[in-house]
């Protein structure tokens, strides 16, 4: 079966991201496809280069990165939910004329709505995790 | 069951957090980009169509009137969880007009009518 998932929530606050992935590892493992993971809402910090955890915590991060390698899932941070938190890509930082971008960029990739749409599309199910 | 349909459950009160509006803004992208959505306010979601809403007060935009803009995008199936209604002393006029009342066993059929359900 073909999954995408909605991470709502952000890493270090909220469950659901850790959730999300331990369910889409859980999937992978038992043979089935994960398309798009699209991070939403507080969701979009899992995006964020600057994640800094204490030392014997996960790096929440660097899992979604080893996941999306490993497996060719897209691993989509909505840009309007992004910018609104100062989650931003090399472009949009040049854009605002910002110093620096702090989107983990290519694993990450700041796009719209549609790709929702499109993972709904093209999934067989769409999960929701933080609500 | 329409090929590609969505349905999607706004379930949080608007102001005290994002997700309201976030909500709301995914299921208005969906429909600008021509999937078949619907919409069900239940639990807490109710509150976002209350009537008379002033959002100005403290800085912020009005969630209803982003309610209000469903037709605009071609979203037909409005619709409001009547349980929920009740359990925080709502009735149909309280919210505003343009929603369809739902008992339980039409919310069922509502949920198993769709291909996917995505709940904010």
């Amino acid at each position: 079966m073909k999954f995408s998932l909605i991470v709502l929530g952000a890493p270090g606050s909220h469950q659901a991201a850790s959730s999300a992935l331990r369910f889409a590892n859980a999937a992978l493992e038992s043979g089935h496809q994960i398309y798009r993971v699209f991070f939403y809402n507080d969701g979009v910090h899992n995006g964020s280069q600057l994640l800094t955890p204490p030392q014997g915590e996960d790096n929440i991060r660097e899992a979604w990165k080893s996941l999306g390698e490993k497996h060719g899932t897209r691993m989509t941070v909505c840009i309007a939910s992004a910018l609104r938190r100062g989650i931003v890509d090399s472009e949009e930082a040049e854009r605002y004329d910002y110093n620096s971008g702090n989107l983990d960029e290519p694993n990450f990739k700041l796009q719209g709505l549609g790709e929702l749409a499109d993972a709904a599309l093209q999934s067989d199910r769409l999960i929701t995790f933080g609500r | 069951m329409a090929d590609n349909s969505l349905l999607f459950i706004l379930r949080t009160a608007p102001y005290g957090s994002c997700l309201a509006r976030e909500g709301l803004e995914a299921a208005l992208a969906a429909a600008s980009l021509g999937q078949s959505v619907s919409v069900l306010f239940m639990d807490d979601g109710v509150f976002q169509l209350v009537n008379d809403q002033q959002p100005a007060h403290i800085g912020q935009k009005n969630n209803s009137a982003m309610a209000a803009a469903l037709p605009m995008y071609d979203i037909e199936q409005r619709y409001v969880d009547e349980h929920s209604l009740n359990n925080r002393k709502l009735s149909a006029e309280n919210i505003d007009r343009g929603f369809t009342v739902l008992n339980s066993d039409a919310v069922q059929k509502l949920m198993a009518g769709h291909r996917h359900i995505v709940s904010f």
